[in-house]
């Protein structure tokens, strides 16, 4: 049952995070500078959570690299958007293929975890 | 395989602390994206929009307002100068309806208000969003059915139309006079309004083909009076020059 406690949790972020954003009411134009920075912390926070799922089923889970990976992917990733803002190159860009690929790398891999899981379970039933 | 038991701590919680946080974040960027919608329609606009100075927008009006007073101050001048006598006030009449014609001088009359704005698209895909919005070519083609109806003064959202305008695209905004216009357009135009609005609604005209688009694109009315204001752009001229006067005995021999 602990394994469905993150979805649950992502649930009540979602509607305390959606009700509080529509209760600041931020102006448009302010919106619009930050937009980019918000997916990429997004971005970063869904790679550290799958990654933390990954090494806690591959049994290596350690938090300081769990929170230290969060805060500092996201840091380099605000600031490659930043720097690119001021160089005129979407450097942005660099941080979306790199978070992304390790996402889809992780999900794969908890995939397979299961799914290996689940045809081991189904051989010992058939045995 | 999975069973290396190195600092092994209790995961799943602080996994979900986190997905607790990428929960709020993410609410945050929804929240943003559909905020940047509400303000300026698609994140395409997005750049343009934080890129254009509030207060550069407002020097231009002051500009602008300043450039049709002094226009008017000139009108004003000239009419003076021409009083008694009859030769300057042949002269003065002719320059005034120059100018008329040429767009320099506010005018009103009986006409039109076409009012254009972006429809809701019944979907999100790119392909009908370009049908709801309205485009340069739309502004286009309603300025040249108005003219073909007869109008004699056009202005687009205040920027009078001349025979130097162009209306055109320029990344997410229509630009009418070099000078950035935006939804809800609304064209004034002086002329007559039963001969402008049956020429917009013509069958398979512009009208018709929004209205099967979506009615409420587009609102049309006639009025007994519509002021159609000066046009505030440049005046200079660079590379036209009169052609030299021939005399009549010329003009014969030039066409056989």
């Amino acid at each position: 049952m602990t394994a469905l406690l993150p979805v649950v949790a992502l649930a009540l972020g979602l509607v305390i995070g959606w009700v509080a954003f529509a209760r600041l009411e931020i102006p448009g134009e302010l919106a619009a500078v930050y937009a980019p920075y918000l997916s990429l912390a997004t971005l970063a926070g869904v790679d550290t959570a799958l990654g933390g799922i990954r090494a806690g089923i591959e049994g290596r889970f350690q938090d300081d690299i769990f929170v230290s990976g969060f805060v500092l992917n996201t840091l380099l990733a605000a600031g490659l958007a930043f720097l690119g803002d001021r160089i005129g190159v979407d450097l942005f860009l660099a941080a979306v293929v790199a978070l992304g690929s390790r996402v889809f790398l992780n999900l794969s891999l908890i995939r397979r975890y299961y799914l290996t899981k689940l045809a081991l379970t189904r051989r010992k039933e058939a045995t | 395989m999975f069973t290396s038991a190195h600092r092994h701590q209790p995961w799943v919680w602080q996994v979900t602390a986190l997905c607790f946080m990428l929960g709020l974040l993410l609410a945050g960027s929804l929240q943003t994206v559909s905020t940047i919608r509400r303000a300026g329609g698609g994140p395409g606009r997005v750049g343009f929009i934080s890129g254009a100075s509030p207060s550069l927008a407002a020097t231009l009006r002051e500009r602008e307002k300043e450039i049709a007073d002094l226009r008017e101050k000139q009108t004003k001048l000239e009419n003076v100068l021409a009083e008694g006598s009859g030769k300057l006030k042949a002269l003065n009449d002719e320059l005034q309806l120059a100018k008329l014609l040429s767009g320099l001088t506010e005018v009103q009359g009986p006409g039109i208000v076409l009012t254009l704005q972006d429809g809701k698209p019944r979907s999100n895909r790119a392909f009908d969003a370009a049908r709801f919005t309205i485009h340069d070519y739309d502004l286009q083609m309603v300025v040249n059915e108005l003219v073909a109806s007869g109008a004699e003064a056009i202005a687009i959202s205040g920027q009078r139309v001349i025979s130097r305008t162009a209306i055109r695209c320029v990344g997410p905004t229509i630009m009418v006079n070099n000078v950035p216009v935006v939804p809800p357009y609304q064209i004034v135009a002086v002329g007559d309004p039963g001969t402008m609005a049956g020429g917009l609604n013509m069958p398979g005209g512009y009208l018709d083909d929004l209205r099967m688009t979506d009615p409420s694109m587009f609102t049309l009315e006639k009025r007994d009076n519509v002021v159609v204001p000066a046009y505030t752009g440049r005046t200079e001229v660079r590379w036209a020059q009169p052609t030299p006067q021939k005399s009549d005995d010329e003009k014969e021999r030039a066409e056989p």
